[in-house]
């Protein structure tokens, strides 16, 4: 019993030193892990199809079947602007 | 004369006079926007491979010879240190409509390092008293986007019913629309570290005017529509999923596991901008490491190398000591559970599930807790990456 107690408690309390410390070395060492936030450029999503708790076969279609829409084909830009953006 | 972000006005270098920006005549930028930078190789008439990306600018002041790379758009002369704008680099089609332009000082941007340098457990002392190599004020190109983004994912949970917990999928679809996002328009500059130096206040942004870059080194954009559209559609997909897996409530461990996006740009609302950086470079045991300081708001982005005996000396004692006091209590508690008088099958039906879920939670708090710190290291790394070293280096002294 006693071993099966040890070897159980070095996963737990490394396990758990390991998660402090990692935090306590991202807030030290890693500087400015941030990106703009959505919220900081967009209102949110509005969300017109919602499906809980999906079938496996649903799932691998679900993503594909909604942005099949032609209007959302990136025509590209003006002729003006393509001559400012490109070396 | 040099831009003095404390005073936002142009200080002339011999007379100490102060122009703002806007007073300052036209008509000698629109001369020197005449002046060309050539090609090394064609000004040499040589056929070098790493004179490919090398251009010759001669200095408004002294007539010495400045070495350029293809995509800067102002540096200072190594002979009379004056500020050069190459104009020709941005009149006409590449002209930015905006600039941010610096408010930082470059003490107040090794000040705000060292600040942030002292509070640091895993920063070794040799860092914390660093001296700087170089601190190069770097105008950024960037692309401000407006984009209409659509959207579908599948979010997978946990969701736990009575003693059971199975994974359940979610599917969430629809559209947002993103107003004023920046990208970087830089292809020497990642992407991740230049989002870091987010966010800029895009309502101070002014109407772009060269003189502006005059003390600073800046960069025009050298991106392609396609880089630009990935750019966006990889900000706008993160943002989706974000929006997206908070939708989902009541299950735990939520993450995407399929998605699909497209993003559409409005390119009749694309503006280039100049952000400004302050870009800090110091030798620590031979290698180079830079740290970014945004220009506008002070924000210091940087992986630090760490103090690797500390970090794991400490480690090895908190875990030795969490494991002690784990180990004092699960020892009585263990014995108490499988030496006690009851044989009956569903009190040793319960002490197994018992026995599980404390395997499962040590072997799922020890994976998390390396998972982390390689996560950790990982991502201090990416800030050392040598794109951005090279982005810095390669400008005249």
């Amino acid at each position: 019993m006693t071993v099966i107690a040890l070897i159980l408690s070095i996963g737990l309390g490394f396990g758990l030193a390991c998660l402090i410390f990692a935090s306590l070395l991202s807030k030290s060492n890693d500087i400015g892990n941030s990106i703009g936030s959505a919220s900081s450029y967009s209102g949110g999503v509005i969300f017109d199809r919602r499906s809980d708790r999906m079938k496996k076969d649903e799932k691998e279609t679900f993503a594909l079947s909604y942005t099949r829409d032609e209007n959302y084909v990136d025509k590209g830009p003006a002729p003006s602007k393509k001559v400012e953006i490109q070396r | 004369m040099v831009f003095d972000p404390e005073k936002q006005k142009l200080i002339c270098g011999h007379c100490g006079s102060e122009f703002a920006p806007e007073e300052f005549t036209q008509s000698e930028k629109e001369y020197l926007a005449d002046k060309q930078a050539e090609s090394m190789n064609s000004v040499y008439g040589s056929d070098s491979e790493d004179l490919m990306d090398c251009y010759v600018y001669i200095c408004h002041s002294c007539g010495g010879e400045i070495i350029i790379n293809g995509s800067e758009a102002s540096t200072r002369c190594i002979y009379c240190g004056n500020s050069n704008v190459v104009f020709s680099r941005i009149a006409k089609h590449k002209r930015p409509q905006f600039i941010i332009p610096f408010k930082i000082t470059k003490d107040e941007a090794e000040r705000a390092v060292r600040k942030r340098f002292k509070s640091g457990i895993f920063v070794p002392k040799e860092i914390k008293s660093f001296e700087a190599a170089n601190v190069r004020g770097i105008y950024i190109p960037y692309w401000i986007v407006d984009c209409e983004h659509k959207g579908a994912v599948v979010v997978q949970g946990q969701v736990s019913s009575g003693k059971h917990t199975r994974t359940v999928y979610y599917g969430r679809a629809g559209r947002m629309s993103i107003r004023r996002l920046p990208l970087d328009a830089s292809q020497m500059l990642s992407d991740e570290s230049s989002s870091r130096l987010e966010p800029f206040n895009l309502n101070a942004m002014k109407p772009f005017d060269e003189d502006y870059l005059l003390g600073f080194y800046s960069n025009i954009s050298d991106v392609t529509y396609g880089d630009l559209r990935s750019a966006a559609n990889m900000r706008a997909s993160e943002y989706f999923n974000e929006y997206a897996i908070a939708d989902v409530k009541g299950a735990r461990g939520k993450k995407v596991c399929n998605q699909n996006h497209v993003t559409a740009i409005d390119y009749s609302k694309l503006n280039y901008a100049m952000f400004p950086a302050w870009f800090v470079t110091y030798y620590y045991k031979g290698q180079h490491n830079t740290i970014l300081v945004n220009g506008q708001t002070g924000k210091v982005v940087c992986g630090v190398p760490w103090n690797k005996v500390l970090f794991f000396t400490l480690l090895a004692v908190a875990g030795i000591a969490l494991t002690a006091v784990t180990f004092i209590v699960m020892r009585p508690v263990l014995e108490a559970m499988f030496t006690s008088s009851s044989r009956s099958s569903s009190s040793s039906d319960s002490r197994g599930k018992i026995l599980a879920a404390i395997v499962c939670g040590a072997i799922a708090m020890f994976s998390f807790g390396i998972a982390k710190i390689r996560k950790v290291i990982k991502s201090i790394n990416l800030t050392q990456d040598n794109a951005i070293f090279n982005f810095v280096k390669k400008r005249q002294e």
